[in-house]
C-alpha cells in the first residue's frame, strides 16, 4: 500500500517534471533548472529609479500619468517596449488562469517601473486601463508585496494585442491577488497613480 | 406620435393627450432602463462561468469591432479598428483555449477565424488605399463578415446556455416592483387612452379608430419588450442555475435572502429553510469569525473577492471544505446583495493534506521523514527554556544481510518492526523518523544531561535485541546508535545531526550492537579514516604496499624452511602501517580484492627469485595469509593459479593461510573452495589457532594440513603449569590429526627448547627473525646459507642478540 502510494507520487512527479519540460519553447529551458515559479532577475537594465527616460522612438505601448515624478511628455511618461526593456529585467513561469497553463513570461516588475516613474511615498494606488477600457486598481502596497510582473514576453516572445499584448499584468503562482483572474489585466494601455 | 393625437379638438382631449404622451414616454424610460440593467446583471454575472463569461465578451468584441467598421467611413479611424480587431482575436485565443476538445466551440472558432481572415484582408486593403470611397467600400465588405461572426457566437452562446441551471430569483424578486410600476403605468395609458378616445369618439370616429390602433400597436410594443426581457432574465437564471456551485446571496449584514437549488445536493439542506436564518451557523466555530470578516471585506469594495475556503456542516452534521468567491453586487439595483459562490472542495482539501502527509511522512513505516525530522530539530533548536535536547542515529546493523537472505518483503517486516519498537520506548514529545534504508533517528526533547539521553539508547538497543519471527525464523534487531546533544540557541541542527552521525559511525566501527555518545574527537577519527579509506583506494597501483617475510624455522635443527610473507603499507606520511591498520577498512570497503592479489603474485614472485638466487639449498616455501573476503570471492581460485604461473612456482611450495573465524561464517561453501584450492597442490594452514570460537570438528571437514598455534599459548610456556598442559595439549591434538605444527611468538630460547621436546616441528618468532624487508632477508638467507640449508644459531643464542637484523 505504502509502496503504491509513493509510485503513484513518483509518478505524479515524474509527470509533473516531463510537462514541465515539454511546456517550454526553445528559449525557456535555461530556466528550468532552478525554481522558475518565483521571479528571477535575468538582466539589471541601464535605466533604474531617478533617471532621465528618454521619450520614446517606437510605438507608445503604455502611458503613465498621475503622481509621478518622471516624465517625458508633458505631464506624463510614454514608454515604448524599448524602454520598458532597459529597466531591470524579471523572468517568471506562472500558471495563466485563462490558458490554463504555465507560460514562462518576462517583462518588469510593476513596482520597479512606478520606481523609475519616480512615484512618491505618499502615493496609495494605481489604476490600469487596457484597450479594451477594462480598468483594474491596486493599491500600492500590494503592487510591492506581490510581485506582480508587466510582462512584455510570453514563452520568449513579444505578444501582439491578439495574444494579450503588447503587455499584460501576470501574478507569481505564490501571490494571493494572483488567484482572482480578473486582476489579471491584459493589453495594459495606461496608468494612472494617485 | 401619429398627428391625430396631436390636434384634438377641445381642452380635455387636449389634455387627456398630453398624459398619454407623457405616460408612454415614462413606459419607454421604464422598460429602456430595466433592460439595461438586465444587460449590465448578465456582463457581471457572466463571469460566474468561464466560458460563457468569455463567450460574452467574444459577442462584445464583435458588437464592439463592427461599430468602429461601421464607423470607419466617417472617422477613417483605422487603427481604432484594428484594435479592436485584435482585442476580439484575443478572446478568441481564450476561447479556444478553454473550449479544449469541444467540437461546437471548434467549429465557431474555425468559422470565425475565417471571417476574421475577410476582415483581415479588408482592412489591409484600406490601409494600403485610406480614400473615402475604398473606407466605404471596404466596410461595405466586411459587414457581412462581423455579421456571420456576432450570429456564430450567439449561435454556441445559446447552445452553451441551455447547459446552465439554478434560480437568481433573489435578484428577480427586486424586479417586481419596477414590473408593478410598468404594469400599473401601462393600465393607466389604457385608461387614459380609452378616456380620450371615448371623448373623441363622439366628434371624430375615424380619428377613434385611428387612436386605439396607435394603443394597440404601442401596448403591443410594450409586450414584445417585456418578452425580451423575460428572455434575458430566463438567460441570466440559467447563468446562475446550473452550476453545481451553490450561489447564495447575502445582505451586507449578513443575512441570507436566496441560496440556489444546488445547496440541497452539496449541504442537504431545502434553500427555504436556510433562507433569513443567519449562515454563520453552519460555519465551523473556529472559522466563523473570519467568514464574518469575509463578508464584512467583500461588502465594502466592488468587484469580485479572491477565493476563501472554510468549514461548512452538512445536514448529516459531517464537515465540508468549501470555497467561495464574494462578487459584491450592493450598488446593482435588481441584487443589491452580495453574490456567494460556494463550491465543495472536501476531495481536494483531503487530497491535500494526504499529499502533505506523504510528503513529511515514510510510506513504509509511518514515522517521520528526513525532511520533518531536519524541521523539527531545527525548531526544537530554536525553542529556548525548553531544557537540552538529544539526537540519536540508529543504523541496523547487517540489514543488508537480511535482504538479501530473506528478501526485500521480509526487510520491509524487520523495518516496520523496528520503527514499532523504536516508537515504544518514546515519550509522545519525542520523534522518531526514518531517514532511508536501515536508518533511522529519534528527536528527545527536554533531556537533563547526556546520560539521560544514553539512557534512552540503551533503552532501544534492548527493545530491539527482543527476537522477532520472520519467515518462520527468529532474529534479534541489533543496531550501532549515535547520540548527541544540544542546547537551543547555541547549536545548530546540521551540526547536531552530523555529530549524531558521526558518533552512529563510530558506533558502527567500534564493533557494532552498541551506541556511542559523541566526542569532539570522533570527527578528527572520522576524517583520518575518510582519508585513509580514499588512500586506500589507490594503495596498490601506487606502489606502496611491500612485503616483509619472516622466516619459519625447523626447531631442532634451526634450519630455515619456509618464509611468511606479511604485507605492509608504506605509507607516504604515517610511514609502514601493519595489516590491523588498514586491511579491516579494506575489507569493509570492498578494496581487498586488488591488495591480495598483489600480495599473492609479489609473494610467489620473490620465493621464486629466492630458489633461483640459492639453488643448492633445499627450495623455500612461502606463505600467504588470506582475508575472510578474499575467501567468498570464487575468482580466488584463479588468481592463484595466475600467481603460481606467472612465478614458476610449485604449488608444494605455496601455503595458505587462514584464520579459523572465517571456517564457520559458511560451512558449505568454505567447505567447497578450500578443496577447489586443495586440488592446486598448494597447503593450507590455520593461523592463531585456538583464538577463535569455532569448534573442532572443522579440523577434519576441511582439507587442513598445517596449524599454527596462536602466541597466547607459546606465551605461556614456562609460566605456569596449566598453561604449559594447555600448549601441549595443542600439539598433541595436531599429532592426532596427522597436522603439521609451526609455534608463533617465540620470543625465548626455553620456549622454543620446550615446544620441540613436546613434539612440534616448527616455531615462528623474534628469537629467530623479526618480519624483514627483502634486502635484508636476502642477506640473513646468504648469511645462514650452510650444509646445504639455510641455518639460524637458535637455540643457543640469547634472544637479543638478533635485534641487529629485525
Amino acid at each position: 500500500m505504502g509502496r503504491s502510494i509513493r509510485l503513484i507520487v513518483l509518478a505524479l512527479v515524474a509527470a509533473l517534471a516531463l510537462a514541465a519540460c515539454g511546456g517550454n519553447d526553445e528559449e525557456a529551458p535555461k530556466a528550468t533548472a532552478t525554481d522558475s515559479s518565483s521571479p528571477q532577475v535575468v538582466a539589471d537594465g541601464s535605466l533604474a529609479a531617478g533617471e532621465k527616460v528618454a521619450a520614446p522612438k517606437g510605438d507608445v505601448v503604455l502611458t503613465v500619468s498621475g503622481d509621478i515624478g518622471t516624465a517625458n511628455k508633458g505631464k506624463s511618461l510614454a514608454l515604448d517596449l524599448a524602454s520598458l526593456e532597459q529597466m531591470r529585467q524579471v523572468r517568471l513561469e506562472a500558471a495563466e488562469p485563462f490558458l490554463k497553463r504555465r507560460v514562462m513570461f518576462e517583462g518588469v516588475l510593476l513596482s520597479d517601473l512606478l520606481a523609475v516613474a519616480g512615484v512618491p511615498e505618499s502615493a496609495s494606488k494605481v489604476s490600469l486601463t487596457a484597450l479594451d477600457d477594462y480598468k483594474v486598481d491596486f493599491k500600492l502596497a500590494d503592487v510591492r508585496s506581490s510581485q506582480m510582473l508587466l510582462a512584455t514576453k510570453a514563452d520568449g516572445r513579444h505578444m501582439p494585442v491578439d495574444r494579450s499584448g503588447p503587455i499584460r499584468i501576470v501574478f507569481p503562482d505564490s501571490s494571493s491577488l494572483g488567484r482572482n483572474p480578473d486582476l489579471w489585466i491584459w493589453s495594459v494601455a495606461t496608468m494612472k497613480v494617485a | 406620435m401619429p398627428d391625430q393625437l396631436r390636434r384634438p379638438r377641445s381642452p380635455l382631449q387636449l389634455a387627456l393627450g398630453g398624459v398619454l404622451v407623457v405616460l408612454i414616454m415614462v413606459v419607454e424610460v421604464l422598460i429602456l432602463q430595466a433592460y439595461v440593467n438586465v444587460n449590465r446583471t448578465t456582463t457581471i454575472f457572466g463571469r460566474v462561468t468561464f466560458l460563457t463569461g468569455n463567450l460574452v465578451n467574444v459577442q462584445r468584441e464583435a458588437l464592439l469591432l463592427n461599430v468602429k467598421i461601421e464607423e470607419l467611413p466617417t472617422t477613417h479611424d483605422l487603427r481604432a479598428a484594428q484594435v479592436r480587431r485584435a482585442l476580439l482575436g484575443n478572446q478568441l485565443h481564450l476561447l479556444e483555449g478553454m473550449g479544449g476538445d469541444d467540437a461546437a466551440v471548434a467549429a465557431t472558432v474555425g468559422s470565425v477565424k475565417r471571417d476574421l481572415r475577410l476582415i483581415d484582408r479588408a482592412l489591409a486593403r484600406a490601409k494600403a488605399d485610406p480614400s473615402q470611397a475604398s473606407l466605404t467600400a471596404e466596410a461595405e465588405r466586411m459587414r457581412p463578415a462581423i455579421r456571420r461572426i456576432t450570429v456564430r457566437v450567439k449561435e454556441l452562446y445559446d447552445a452553451k446556455e441551455q447547459g446552465f441551471f439554478g434560480v437568481l430569483s433573489g435578484a428577480l424578486d427586486a424586479r417586481t416592483s419596477s414590473e408593478r410600476l410598468l404594469v400599473g403605468l401601462s393600465g393607466l395609458v389604457l385608461v387614459v387612452g380609452l378616456a380620450l378616445a371615448l371623448s373623441l369618439r363622439q366628434r371624430v370616429r375615424k380619428d377613434f379608430a385611428r387612436a386605439y390602433a396607435t394603443l394597440t400597436a404601442e401596448v403591443d410594443e410594450r409586450k414584445a419588450a417585456e418578452r425580451a426581457l423575460r428572455a434575458s432574465e430566463e438567460r441570466f437564471r440559467s447563468l446562475v442555475q446550473n452550476s453545481s456551485d451553490v450561489i447564495s446571496i447575502v445582505d451586507a449584514d449578513g443575512g441570507v435572502r436566496y441560496h440556489s437549488e444546488s445547496v440541497r445536493r452539496v449541504l442537504g439542506y431545502d434553500p427555504a429553510e436556510l433562507v433569513d436564518g443567519d449562515p454563520l451557523t453552519l460555519v465551523h466555530p473556529d472559522d466563523r469569525e473570519r467568514v464574518a470578516r469575509f463578508v464584512a471585506e467583500a461588502a465594502l469594495r466592488p468587484g469580485v473577492t479572491p477565493a476563501e475556503t472554510w468549514r461548512v456542516r452538512h445536514r448529516d452534521g459531517t464537515w465540508l471544505h468549501s470555497e467561495t468567491v464574494a462578487a459584491n453586487l450592493l450598488e446593482d439595483p435588481n441584487v443589491r446583495g452580495l453574490v456567494l459562490n460556494t463550491r465543495d472542495v472536501s476531495d481536494r482539501k483531503e487530497l491535500e493534506a494526504q499529499l502533505v502527509h506523504q510528503a513529511f511522512h515514510d510510506g513504509l513505516t509511518g514515522l517521520a521523514n528526513r525532511t520533518l525530522f531536519a524541521e523539527r530539530v531545527e525548531h526544537a533548536l530554536a525553542r529556548t527554556g525548553h531544557g537540552d535536547l538529544a539526537v540519536l542515529f540508529i543504523d541496523l546493523d547487517d540489514f543488508k544481510h537480511v535482504n538479501d537472505s530473506l528478501g526485500h518483503a521480509a526487510g520491509d517486516q524487520l523495518l516496520v518492526a523496528a520503527a514499532r519498537r523504536l516508537q515504544g520506548c518514546l515519550r509522545p514529545t519525542d520523534t522518531a523518523a526514518r531517514l532511508g534504508g536501515d536508518e533511522f533517528a529519534v528527536l528527545l526533547e527536554r533531556v537533563t544531561d547526556a546520560e539521560a539521553a544514553a539512557a534512552v539508547a540503551g533503552r532501544v538497543l534492548d527493545t530491539l535485541h527482543q527476537p522477532f519471527g520472520l519467515n518462520g525464523r527468529t532474529i534479534p534487531i541489533k543496531a550501532s546508535l549515535g547520540v548527541a546533544t544540544g542546547r537551543p540557541g547555541a547549536d545548530e541542527a546540521e551540526e547536531l545531526l552530523r555529530n549524531a552521525d558521526v558518533a552512529m559511525y563510530a558506533a558502527k566501527a567500534g564493533g557494532k550492537d552498541r551506541y556511542e555518545l559523541f566526542r569532539p574527537d570522533m570527527h578528527e577519527d572520522m576524517l583520518q579514516r575518510l582519508e585513509l579509506e580514499a588512500e586506500l583506494r589507490h594503495v596498490a597501483d601506487r606502489d606502496q604496499l611491500v612485503l616483509h617475510y619472516q622466516p619459519i624455522v625447523e626447531l631442532v635443527s634451526g634450519r630455515i624452511t619456509r618464509l611468511e610473507a606479511l604485507v605492509r603499507w608504506d605509507h607516504p606520511t604515517k610511514g609502514l602501517l601493519t595489516p590491523p591498520a588498514f586491511i579491516p577498512l579494506a575489507e569493509e570497503q570492498g578494496l581487498i580484492g586488488p591488495i591480495g592479489d598483489w600480495v599473492l603474485l609479489q609473494a610467489c614472485l620473490q620465493a621464486r627469485r629466492w630458489q633461483d638466487q640459492f639453488p643448492d639449498a633445499p627450495p623455500l616455501s612461502v606463505h600467504v595469509n588470506l582475508s575472510g573476503r578474499q575467501l567468498e570471492e570464487p575468482r580466488l581460485v584463479d588468481e592463484v593459479v595466475h600467481a603460481l604461473e606467472t612465478s614458476r612456482l610449485s604449488p608444494r611450495q605455496l601455503t595458505l593461510e587462514i584464520t579459523e573465524s572465517v571456517l564457520v561464517s559458511d560451512v558449505e561453501a568454505m567447505s567447497a573452495r578450500l578443496r577447489e584450492l586443495k586440488g592446486l597442490g598448494v597447503y593450507l594452514a590455520i593461523d592463531d589457532f585456538g583464538t577463535g570460537y569455532s569448534s573442532l570438528s572443522y579440523l577434519r571437514r576441511f582439507p587442513i594440513d598445517m596449524l599454527k598455534i596462536d602466541k597466547a599459548f607459546v606465551d605461556g610456556i614456562g609460566r605456569g603449569r596449566e598453561d604449559t598442559a594447555l600448549a601441549h595439549a595443542i600439539v598433541k591434538l595436531s599429532h592426532t590429526l596427522q597436522l603439521h605444527t609451526v609455534a608463533e611468538g617465540i620470543e625465548h630460547a626455553e620456549q622454543a627448547t620446550h615446544l620441540a621436546a613436546l613434539g612440534c616441528q616448527d616455531g615462528q618468532g623474534y628469537l629467530f627473525a623479526r618480519p624483514l624487508a627483502t634486502t635484508a632477508m636476502t642477506e640473513l638467507l646468504a648469511k645462514s646459507l650452510a650444509d646445504g640449508g639455510f641455518y639460524l644459531p637458535t637455540t643457543a643464542q640469547p634472544a637479543g642478540s638478533l635485534s641487529e637484523v629485525g
